[in-house]
């Protein structure tokens, strides 16, 4: 019931918008994703009491081909369903400041942006997950498109087409799963998960899945279309970019390749590996060089994310729990760094690092959030980036230390560039005159600190989201080595 | 006498009201245009609604006619494609003089549809053929003070009759080697002689010409640009469909027994049509003939579907079909809407559409959507069932190019929406008038392009009809 009420309110949501005035399109989109938000806590208690009745939903869909409407949550859909929810009314909040041309198309948009989301991290149902998967792209290459800056028509072109391109592959690798299926076929994931298939169809699976979900993390080198796409969006479609759209990635990376083509993996993994981490040196060190703050933050995006999906690859306990804490740690570092590089921008008119200075000492409170947030982005201990990046290169570590050295180098970087830029834009000298820059206020605070709290609690209580993904990891991993020995034992 | 009756009840409606017309139009003689467009299009809707009552199976003058529950669908979307067309077409038709004479021809030619897709014996199927094709070419030639649409006609009619001659040809070889035409008798008596293979390459060249499969699609950019929006729609929509449910129970009927041979065939022409008809739309300039490659390209995937098992293929072509008549007339409604009170048919025309008239624009790019085949329209589940059915087969190869096929196809879908949406236009449309009929029809398509994925019970009634074959 949970689950379904999760996809219906966004679409009754963006009915409401597009029948309701425009002047309070903002309000009508930030009630609809806190009551998501509500639900979406209710489901995590339910969670805890170990209830799981209420977070299915099974109805046939099209019976000829076996497909079903079937949803669910176990803890990795829930931590990412999680995330979802709780970054909503954050994204809606934040685009108070800004103008926006036809709101109603706006946020009903973002309405059905959450739809997708929602339903590609509870789909049970391979098909529904592609739908949902796909449902994504068009609102969120509306949102960049129209209301971005300049060149953002070629540039969410080259995306959309880019990332279509990816997943039609994964749609062929699916179509030709569900044949392999035993009896009736069926699109159900876990049906999937019991195939035995050869190697070589394995190798081919893999590399279909992982091009799909590597241009959408992205993973080096596929990653051209994303600090473009990045700079030209509108605030809330690049928090909606980085937050949550490219967790859809790494979460098909755990879903599909490790449960199903385990000997795909275990045949390129070490080449995938060093794509990762490849992209993980090289987006640093492009991030070191910027002077857009943007375009760091979304450089320095590739990095994080680089070393979650090795940490999926290295496919051990570690590692993925470290995968999946990470998803969420950065989902709220990432939308509140944007979100602060917004208020800059605002504020002064620029987000050019050469054109600022100064700024901790004209917004006191400002220097403080964007401290404690750019710490949890570079992993100190205590915040919520230390956890997952110690488990991540802890995962990492086992699969092969020298992997783990050379990712290790993310922290080191990271500390570079994300230092580079407090310096030259919260501390030095004041380069712009206005004097009477007002601090961060009202709402704002609402929204930054308690992502600034997430931060610090996550860090401190890792455990409240680590237990809930504890049982599916082992059991994902069961069936992994499950599969692995029935192949070879054939 | 009265099962008789109610067995051709879709092809005595459309007689009645093609008689109602004329009388009509003898009886008094200036009745005024408006008058005249109610009337046809409540007679439409009631012959549309008829479809779905009193439905019986059977067959009629000595097996040559023959009525069963997959026929009966296939004609009814046949007269939803009619109705909506007629709706679009108010506009540009109440400007015109020959209100009367322009829908005999359109009902004659459905009438003819009905026929080939109830045949059961080639005789009649050719005799329903030509009946739908030859008032189309007085159709394509009905803007009578414009050369391209006299163009257009020409080339119809001359494509048009080279391929009857092909299918004809094609038709005598194989009553030379089995003395029958019956479809079910056929079945039985073809062996795969080389007499009988080289009917049936002529018979599938016919059906490639009428289908503009590559390569056999030469006329249909010029036909399609030439002729009047409402034909270029009918043409596009209409007279395919039919043609594709008829080219899928020739195959499966009668060569059934050939089926190894005509599997290689239609892939060879799936693949060719796809990747040509993808090509040739890049770089079109003008909306109509870019919309005639788009529908090529298109035709390459309905054929990948029919290359799938008898029943998978037959339910996922009718129901893209279906799919297809939503997603093509709600964009051609939108041309037909612009092209009437305008007359701007280029694509750089639309620029800036979407300032101007944004409920218009957002319904073509909803339906280039479908038509470029993104979840969550009906139009990608369509082309899915597609996929699914030429997968059954096992060849992947063929899936993957499809695959990569769609890719191409929605970079030039997309163009137009950028177009629409994105770029600015020194000479802006001014806002359009949308009158009730086209509204009824543009809310109509996209109520089938938005709800028909998500209610694929559809898919399972066609696909539990289709057992029939």
């Amino acid at each position: 019931m949970i689950a379904i009420t999760l996809l219906l309110l966004p679409v009754i949501f963006a009915i409401i918008l597009l029948l309701a005035p425009a002047a309070s399109s903002r309000r009508i989109a930030l009630i609809g994703s806190i009551i998501s938000f509500s639900i979406t806590a209710f489901a995590y208690s339910q969670y805890l009491q170990e209830d799981f009745t209420k977070l299915n939903f099974d109805v046939s869909w099209a019976s000829a081909f076996g497909i079903r409407f079937n949803i669910g949550m176990d803890g990795i859909s829930l931590i990412l369903v999680l995330l979802t929810a709780l970054l909503y009314p954050v994204i809606i909040a934040s685009t108070s400041r800004t103008v926006i041309s036809n709101p109603k198309a706006f946020y009903s948009l973002m309405m059905l942006m959450q739809l997708g989301l929602m339903g590609v991290f509870m789909a049970k149902d391979a098909f529904l997950f592609y739908v949902f998967y796909e449902l994504t792209l068009i609102p969120v290459y509306f949102i960049c498109a129209v209301w971005g800056g300049d060149r953002s028509i070629p540039i969410t072109l080259k995306f959309f087409i880019y990332t279509l391109a990816g997943s039609l592959l994964m749609l062929i690798a699916i179509i030709y799963l569900y044949f392999k299926t035993p009896g009736s076929h069926t699109f159900d994931i876990q049906a999937f998960y019991q195939l035995t298939l050869t190697p070589v169809e394995q190798g081919w699976i893999f590399w279909a899945f992982f091009l799909a979900f590597a241009v959408k993390i992205p993973i080096f080198p596929f990653h051209s279309w994303q600090p473009d796409t990045y700079t030209v969006s509108p605030m809330a479609g690049t928090m909606l970019l980085a937050g949550l759209m490219l967790k859809m990635g790494i979460y098909g990376l755990i879903r599909f390749i490790l449960p199903i083509v385990p000997l795909g993996l275990e045949d390129w993994v070490d080449f995938a590996m060093v794509l990762c981490i490849i992209g993980i040196v090289y987006a640093s060190l492009i991030a070191w060089q910027q002077q857009d703050l943007k375009r760091l933050i979304a450089y320095s995006s590739i990095a994080h994310v680089g070393l979650i999906a090795a940490g999926v690859l290295a496919a051990n306990t570690a590692g993925l729990q470290g995968a999946i804490i990470q998803m969420f740690n950065h989902g709220i570092n990432v939308v509140a760094l944007f979100f602060m590089i917004d208020i800059i921008e605002n504020r002064y008119g620029t987000r050019w690092m050469d054109e600022l200075g100064g700024i901790a000492g004209q917004m006191k409170k400002l220097g403080v959030l964007f401290m404690i947030v750019m710490l949890g982005s570079i992993g100190l201990p205590l915040t919520n980036g230390f956890v997952g990046e110690f488990l991540l290169l802890m995962g990492m570590y086992v699969f092969n230390p020298w992997a783990a050295a050379f990712a290790g180098l993310t922290l080191i970087l990271g500390a570079v560039y994300m230092f580079r830029l407090y310096r030259n834009v919260f501390l030095g000298e004041v380069k712009d005159h206005k004097m009477t820059t007002s601090d961060v206020a009202g709402w704002e605070g609402f929204i930054l600190i308690p992502l600034c709290a997430i931060v610090i609690v996550i860090g401190i209580f890792p455990s409240i989201l680590l237990n809930v993904s504890e049982q599916p990891v082992q059991q994902l991993l069961q069936f992994m080595n499950d599969h692995k020995s029935g192949v070879s034992g054939l | 006498m009265n099962e008789a009756l109610l067995l051709m009840k879709p092809e005595l409606i459309v007689t009645v009201i093609i008689f109602i017309l004329l009388i009509l139009h003898v009886a008094r003689e200036n009745s005024s245009p408006a008058y005249l467009l109610n009337l046809i299009n409540g007679l439409l809707f009631i012959n549309f609604l008829c479809g779905f009552f009193f439905n019986r199976e059977g067959t009629l003058f000595g097996d040559m006619y023959v009525t069963n529950g997959l026929i009966v669908l296939e004609k009814n979307i046949l007269n939803l494609g009619m109705l909506l067309i007629s709706l679009q077409a108010t506009d540009w038709l109440k400007k015109k003089d020959f209100i009367v004479e322009f829908y005999v021809l359109l009902l004659t030619t459905l009438l003819g549809m009905f026929f080939m897709l109830s045949s059961n014996n080639l005789l009649m199927f050719y005799l329903g053929l030509e009946l739908s094709s030859i008032p189309l070419a007085a159709l394509a030639n009905f803007e009578l003070e414009k050369r391209k649409s006299s163009e257009a006609a020409m080339k119809f009619i001359m494509s048009s009759a080279f391929s009857s001659g092909l299918l004809l040809f094609g038709i005598s070889m194989l009553y030379g080697t089995t003395g029958t035409l019956n479809f079910a008798q056929l079945a039985m008596l073809i062996d795969g002689n080389p007499l009988q293979l080289f009917s049936f390459i002529l018979l599938l060249a016919g059906f490639g010409f009428k289908i503009s499969a590559v390569p056999f699609h030469l006329w249909t950019a010029d036909v399609y640009e030439g002729s009047p929006v409402a034909v270029t729609s009918y043409l596009s929509v209409i007279s395919k469909g039919a043609i594709l449910f008829v080219m899928a129970s020739v195959l499966f009927t009668v060569f059934k027994p050939l089926v190894e041979t005509w599997y290689n065939m239609l892939y060879l022409l799936a693949v060719l049509t796809m990747i040509i008809g993808n090509l040739f739309a890049i770089r079109q300039q003008n909306l109509k003939r870019f919309l005639a490659f788009s529908s090529i390209a298109q035709v390459g995937f309905i054929l990948i579907g029919m290359s799938g098992s008898s029943q998978e293929a037959t339910a996922s072509v009718i129901y893209f079909v279906l799919i297809y008549v939503f997603s093509n007339l709600g964009a051609f409604g939108v041309i037909a809407l612009v092209s009437a009170q305008t007359g701007k048919e280029e694509i750089d025309d639309y620029k800036g559409f979407y300032l101007s008239n944004p409920m218009l624009a957002l319904v073509m790019t909803l339906s280039l959507f479908s038509l470029a085949g993104i979840p969550p329209t009906a139009g990608f589940f369509g082309k899915f069932f597609l996929l699914m059915a030429g997968a059954g087969k096992g060849n992947f190869v063929l899936i993957t190019i499809a695959a990569l096929n769609m890719v191409i196809s929605l970079y030039y879908y997309l163009r137009i929406v950028k177009v629409m949406f994105m770029e600015k236009n020194e000479t802006p449309m001014e806002k359009l008038q949308i009158s009730l009929f086209p509204r009824i029809s543009l809310l109509t398509c996209m109520a089938g392009i938005i709800l028909i994925g998500f209610t694929t019970l559809l898919y399972d009634y066609i696909f539990s009809l289709s057992t029939s074959f």
